[in-house]
Order: C-alpha cells, then sequence, then structure tokens
C-alpha cells in the first residue's frame, strides 16, 4: 500500500494546478447546461488543448491523443474539484458515443462526428429503452423496415433525457425482424430534425421532466447511419452501456453529499437542540460516513488495479449497487433530519435548499432502477461473479 | 499510487490460505475445527504449523528473528484465519502483545522479553479494557477483574492495563486466578482473570501512555480482518452449496432470490477489504485519524459480516441452522468479534465524539 503519488505524478498534479491558478479567470459558470454556451465551449476548446477533457481521443478526432492513464485522469478530476474548476463536457455524446464510435465507427463516421461533438457543438441523446423493453433492452420493439438506401423507423423510445435539446440520437432498431432476438438490432445515429421524430416531455416522480419519450413515425435515415455491424447492434450497445455503468455511483459526488450531510444536522435544531447532538440521528450520520471511506477506500482499489492492468473480478461489480443505495440513504437521512420540514418542496419558503434533498432522494431511487436496475446489478454480480448458473439447470 | 497488498502481503495470504486448506478443511462437516472446538483434538499441530512459517515472529524484531511486520501484515494473516475459523491465539500472543512491548516497554524490558517470546519460553495473555473490566492499581497492585481475557495456550504472564498503564505480570505469581469463560465462540481463548493485589511489572517505556490507544486500534482492526474472513467463507460457501443443492428439479443457486441473497452478502464485504487495509496503513503510517478509522472500519465491517454471515445461512436453508454442517461455527466467529472490544453502535458514537459531532 502507497498512497503517494510517484515524481512523475506529483509532477502531473503541479502541472494541472498551475494550468487552474493561470486560467481561473475562464472558469465558465457551468458546464451542464444541455446546450454549452460560447464561454462552456470555449473552456472546453481550452481544456482539449491542454489535455485535461477528451485525454485520450486521437488528435486526428479532435482530441488531446494521449495515452490512457487512470491516474493521470483522476488526478485532472482531484484538482479540477479542489480548485472548484469546472471539469470537460461529460454529455451523453462525449461519455458514450465518442467511445463507441472510436471503437466501431468508421474513418468517415469518426471524422463526422466526434470533433464537433468534441467541441460541444453537436449535442446527443440515446435511444436505447422503450416501454416494452426495460431490463430487457434486447427485447426492443422500434423496427427499421429496408427501402432502398433506406431505413423506415417506426416506433417508440423511453428514458431519452437530453432529448429536447439533443441534434442527434443514436438509437437501436430492429433492422433483422426474422433473426434471433440478439442478433436483429442495428445502432443507428441520425439528426434529430428528421421528419416524424416527435419528443414529448417524460415526468418523473419529482415532478420535473428529467426524461422524455420520443414517437417514430416513418422516420427516413439512410443505412449508411449503421454504426457497426448491421445486425450487430447488440455488440455496439454494450460498448456504450459498459462506459454509462461506470459513470453512476461515483464515490466523490457521494462524499460531497455526506459533508453537506454532515453540515446540515449540526445547523438545524429541534426543540433548540442541533440534529447531530441526538445520539440516534448522530449514530445513522456514522453509519453512513462508515459507508462512503469504505466506497472511497474501495474506488481507490479499483482505481489502483486498472492503472496497473488488473482484473477486478467482483469487486468492479458492486459500485454502481452499492454507490446509488448510498447516496439514497444520505438523502434519506436529511429529510428524516428535518423531519415534517423535510416534506417542504419547491415554492415553499422554508424549504432547506429549496427542497433538493427531497429531490434528490426520489431522483436517486431513480438511479437505483436506471442504468441497470439494482436487480439486474445482484443477478450479474451472482452469475458473472459468483459463478451461480444463469438458468435452470441440475447439479453438476 | 498503489492502492493494494504489496507482493509478500498476497503471498502471505497465499500461503496461510493453502497450509489451513489442508489443516482445516471447510468441506463436508468441518470436523477437524469441530474436533478441536468440542474438545476431542487440540490445536497444537495448528500451532506448530504457524511457527514453522515463522508467524508466531511476525511482529518480533529482526534481532530475535523476527520479521518486523506491519499491521497491515497482521491484518492479512488474520483475515485468513478468520476464513477459517481457525482456533489460533495469534492475533494476541503473537501481534498485539509485541506491539504494546514494542510501545511501551522500556529498552531492557523490550530485549528480555522479546528473546523469551521468540524462544517461546515467555506466552503472554492479554487483558485490554472491556465492557466488564474494572481492574485498579494501587501501589503497583493490581486488583479487580478482566471478563474477557485472551489467554492464549498455556499462557505464563499476561499484559493488562490498569491506571493509565501497561503491566506484565507472571501468571503463577500470587494474586491471580483464571476462570473459564463459556461464550458461543469455542474458536476464541476468552477468559476471567481476577487480580487480587497482584504485583507486576510496569512497563517503563517513554511512549507508554499512548500504548493502550494503539493496542485497541490495533485489535479493533484484526478483528474486523477477522470478521471479513470469516463472513467470506460463510458465502463461498453458501454459493457452493447453491450449485449443487436441488430443489423443484434445478440447483437453488439457479432462483433469483437465491442469487441475490449471495449477491448482497458478497457485495456488502467488499469494500471491507479496502477499509481495513485503509485503515492498518494508516495505524501504520501513523496517519490522521487511525482511531477514529479503527472504530468505523471494525464497527462497519461487524455490521457486513453480520450481513453476510446471516444470509449464507438462509441460502444453506436448514442445512445451516443444523449442527452437522458446521456453518454456525463461522455464525458465531462473526458474532463474537462483533461484540468484543467494541460493538457497532457503540464504535459509531465512539467515532462521532472523536470527531468533534457532539457539543
Amino acid at each position: 500500500m502507497d498512497l503517494s503519488d510517484t515524481p512523475e505524478m506529483q509532477a502531473f498534479r503541479k502541472e494541472v494546478q498551475t494550468f487552474l491558478k493561470t486560467h481561473q479567470a475562464d472558469f465558465p459558470a457551468t458546464m451542464l447546461l444541455a446546450r454549452p454556451d460560447g464561454a462552456a465551449q470555449r473552456w472546453q476548446q481550452l481544456l482539449v488543448k491542454h489535455g485535461y477533457a477528451a485525454r485520450t481521443v486521437p488528435q486526428a478526432y479532435g482530441g488531446a491523443g494521449l495515452p490512457l492513464d487512470v491516474m493521470e485522469l483522476r488526478i485532472i478530476v482531484e484538482e479540477f474539484i479542489a480548485a472548484g474548476a469546472p471539469l470537460g463536457l461529460a454529455n451523453q455524446g462525449i461519455s458514450m458515443l465518442v467511445p463507441t464510435l472510436l471503437e466501431l465507427g468508421t474513418e468517415e463516421q469518426k471524422q463526422q462526428w466526434i470533433p464537433p461533438t468534441l467541441r460541444g457543438e453537436i449535442i446527443w441523446c440515446q435511444g436505447y429503452s422503450e416501454p416494452g423493453s426495460g431490463s430487457d433492452l434486447a427485447s426492443l420493439q422500434t423496427r427499421a423496415r429496408e427501402e432502398g438506401d433506406d431505413f423506415i423507423i417506426n416506433g417508440q423510445k423511453i428514458w431519452t433525457s437530453t432529448a429536447r435539446d439533443a441534434d442527434m440520437m443514436f438509437c437501436l432498431v430492429r433492422t433483422e425482424p426474422d433473426a434471433p432476438k440478439h442478433a436483429g438490432i442495428s445502432y443507428l445515429i441520425f439528426p434529430m430534425s428528421t421528419p416524424g421524430i416527435e419528443v414529448r416531455p417524460l415526468k418523473t416522480m419529482t415532478g420535473h421532466a428529467e426524461f422524455n419519450e420520443v414517437y417514430f413515425t416513418d422516420v427516413r435515415v439512410p443505412k449508411t447511419s449503421v454504426v457497426g455491424e448491421r445486425g450487430g447492434g447488440w455488440l455496439t450497445a454494450n460498448v456504450t452501456l459498459r462506459h454509462e455503468r461506470g459513470m453512476l455511483g461515483d464515490p466523490n459526488q457521494t462524499e460531497a453529499r455526506f459533508n453537506r450531510l454532515v453540515k446540515l444536522m449540526q445547523e438545524e435544531t429541534r426543540d433548540g437542540k442541533r440534529i447531530i447532538d441526538d445520539p440516534l440521528f448522530r449514530n445513522r450520520l456514522a453509519r453512513l460516513q462508515a459507508e462512503v471511506i469504505a466506497m472511497r477506500c474501495h474506488g481507490l482499489r479499483l482505481l489502483s488495479a486498472r492503472a496497473h492492468k488488473k482484473q477486478t473480478g467482483l469487486a468492479g461489480m458492486v459500485v454502481k449497487l452499492l454507490g446509488c443505495e448510498l447516496n439514497h440513504q444520505i438523502a434519506g437521512l436529511a429529510i428524516d433530519a428535518l423531519g415534517a420540514y423535510g416534506l417542504l418542496y419547491h415554492g415553499d419558503e422554508e424549504a432547506r435548499s429549496g427542497g433538493s434533498w427531497q429531490r434528490l432522494f426520489m431522483f436517486d431511487l431513480g438511479l437505483i432502477i436506471g442504468g441497470g436496475t439494482a436487480q439486474i446489478q445482484k443477478n450479474i454480480i451472482a452469475e458473472r461473479g459468483l459463478g451461480l448458473p444463469r438458468r435452470a439447470t441440475r447439479a453438476a | 499510487m498503489e492502492f493494494d497488498l504489496s507482493e509478500s502481503q498476497h503471498m502471505l495470504q497465499q500461503t496461510l490460505e493453502r497450509f489451513f486448506a489442508d489443516k482445516l478443511p471447510v468441506g463436508g462437516d468441518a470436523d477437524k475445527l469441530r474436533s478441536i472446538l468440542e474438545g476431542r483434538d487440540d490445536a497444537k499441530s495448528l500451532e506448530a504449523g504457524l511457527r514453522e512459517l515463522g508467524l508466531d515472529k511476525i511482529m518480533l524484531p529482526e534481532s530475535v528473528g523476527g520479521l518486523d511486520g506491519s499491521l497491515l501484515d497482521a491484518a492479512c494473516a488474520q483475515e485468513i484465519i478468520g476464513r477459517y475459523a481457525a482456533p489460533l491465539s495469534f492475533m494476541t500472543q503473537h501481534v498485539l502483545v509485541p506491539l504494546a512491548i514494542k510501545r511501551a516497554a522500556s529498552p531492557e524490558q523490550a530485549q528480555t522479553w522479546f528473546s523469551a517470546i521468540a524462544n517461546g519460553t515467555m506466552r503472554c495473555a492479554l487483558a485490554l479494557p472491556e465492557e466488564a473490566q474494572a481492574i485498579q492499581e494501587q501501589n503497583g497492585a493490581l486488583s479487580g477483574r478482566s471478563a474477557f481475557a485472551f489467554a492464549g495456550t498455556n499462557p505464563t504472564h499476561i499484559l493488562s492495563a490498569a491506571g493509565g498503564h501497561v503491566w506484565m505480570h507472571k501468571i503463577d505469581d500470587a494474586g491471580i486466578e483464571r476462570k473459564a469463560r463459556q461464550t458461543i465462540d469455542k474458536s476464541r481463548d476468552l477468559a476471567i482473570f481476577e487480580f487480587a493485589g497482584a504485583k507486576g511489572e510496569r512497563l517503563a517505556g517513554e511512549n507508554a501512555p499512548a500504548a493502550l490507544p494503539r493496542l485497541l486500534g490495533a485489535a479493533r482492526i484484526l478483528l474486523a480482518a477477522d470478521m471479513v474472513g470469516a463472513a467470506s467463507m460463510m458465502v463461498e460457501r453458501a454459493v457452493a452449496y447453491a450449485k449443487e443443492r436441488e430443489q423443484f428439479g434445478r440447483v437453488i443457486g439457479s432462483f433469483q432470490a437465491v442469487k441475490h441473497l449471495c449477491a448482497e452478502a458478497a457485495a456488502a464485504l467488499e469494500p471491507c477489504r479496502a477499509l481495513f487495509w485503509y485503515a492498518a496503513y494508516q495505524f501504520d503510517s501513523d496517519g490522521e485519524d487511525w482511531e477514529q478509522l479503527a472504530c468505523l472500519t471494525k464497527a462497519h465491517s461487524a455490521e457486513a459480516a453480520h450481513e453476510a454471515a446471516r444470509k449464507s445461512t438462509e441460502v444453506y436453508g436448514g442445512a445451516g441452522f443444523a449442527d452437522f454442517t458446521g456453518l454456525h461455527f463461522w455464525f458465531k466467529r462473526v458474532g463474537a468479534g462483533r461484540q468484543l472490544l467494541g460493538n457497532p453502535d457503540r464504535l459509531f458514537e465512539e467515532a462521532a465524539q472523536r470527531q468533534g459531532w457532539t457539543s
């Protein structure tokens, strides 16, 4: 065990710190707008130039073209967070579509789509789940019928976040209706402005429409829209899903949220006493703290293993399951600490943080369910991590 | 940055795993362990094996042929010992006592005692402050009772704490009486030691006052490692069982409910490993907050281990509840580790106090 930086990493850390000090005036207000504004795009460009965004994307496609080093990536995140600097764009196009194109796209597709996506000029949305195909995504029914050089798409997608703002969609459709379930799917990319596409906001229990439904009525796209093999869309989709799962349950965010909870419990009072002075609440807080620290250590263990190209096995399969649950529990304790005041929501003057703990609590339940339900995660852990049989079998 | 055990720590675990798989095989009804716990056999060959591997000297200085190990080295070994619920006094006799001597004894005391421990003529029991410990000191004589001391095998001495100091007594000397303690966990060597005006030797080193917190912290981290090990073995056995046991025409491991019990148990335990590595590492490097970390590590590991022990037992069904598989030996190992030196609620409160959460 050695938690110190190597000399090379120390030097790299200083480099990042110097960059951030030098460019403090250039920090945009946010990188999280659905469509990055001018300040965000300029910041993104600056980051890519210095290798702090799109670090490993080849220069030919507008990235920094540097070798993958998970330790360097981590140092970038640590130093940016420490300096209060926004990290590079991490929208769906950048985190999911670009890696997929890099792995499976044609040269033409890479040249056409990667550079403007990295610049924040093209916004993407993901057309995967359908009302009838959630956990069983491969059962999807949105049909792409052949007509000359085009596909005609009919069907519906759901849980498409950013569909309202997106320029382009990457979409799974069934192109080979007679092929077995997993072999009949193709991964297409096409503009959201194509005639026949209708986006309807999808309100969730939070009261906000963080997601959308997308309806396709005779949407005509050229056959060249396929990424990867025609009929090989399931493979292509799995590349994307692998990158998505890595994003959920990040320990850094959890730690920040936990620290806000401690502050809340130190500031809120009931009958003149701070909530944190109540041993029952203090006990719950300490329990969550232990989990937060455990997940932090676990994250470092995984990072170190990947940096040294070691297999992570079962350890690598538990982050989404445990991390999302922990986030939800943290929000839950905040609400309990507030008591009836924890029920207050948007519009009530006395709602703490504008009711954001309640919003987080509910949205976190959505994250426990989305991106691979907790039950699916447990199936994966049991089958791929512990070797339990996928199907009903007799003893070997 | 390397957040992993070293090569030699991995090898230590692999060596110990092979040793115990041979000496205390867990399959069937765990009969080898059972015969020791039920008093038909003793742990002498296990202890001899441990000596052959050099583990009795893991924390002793190189000057007496020791390995000068760290707490992380010891915790790695303890995890495997816990995996086999091995009835060995490794934690107290071979780790905590040397740590105490290192930290609290004078150079002269250390030299004498380390030599004697190394050649096996000195075997120490350990009485750490526990819930039911009230030992008073007056003019160098100790009176009172340690209700949950770790006795070890044929101890010649006992290390205890009283009046803010650490003391070494010869057990044969006047004023010390040992009584048996019957707990659910026969794999642990707990005993009652009663002191009646017993005169002993105060550990006279410069750092003596700081020794007690160090001992408690180290012990808690070792207990965490032990529980993680024991619970992990339960999960492995449950998974193996689920792949074999058939009901309704199929192996029970193909039912989602059973898969989920196993997955939940395994997932709960997994981060505990990184946590006790980190806690031991902070202890060894005197990093900030190691005392608080030790509390949180033991408390959290105890809860995760209990969840895993419970779910593994349920996967085993009636066979898990029955005596004949011996699964309950591990259940009790986990349960005993939970209560000794602070159970979860007490440790969570201590951690909260340490970081100033209370006014």
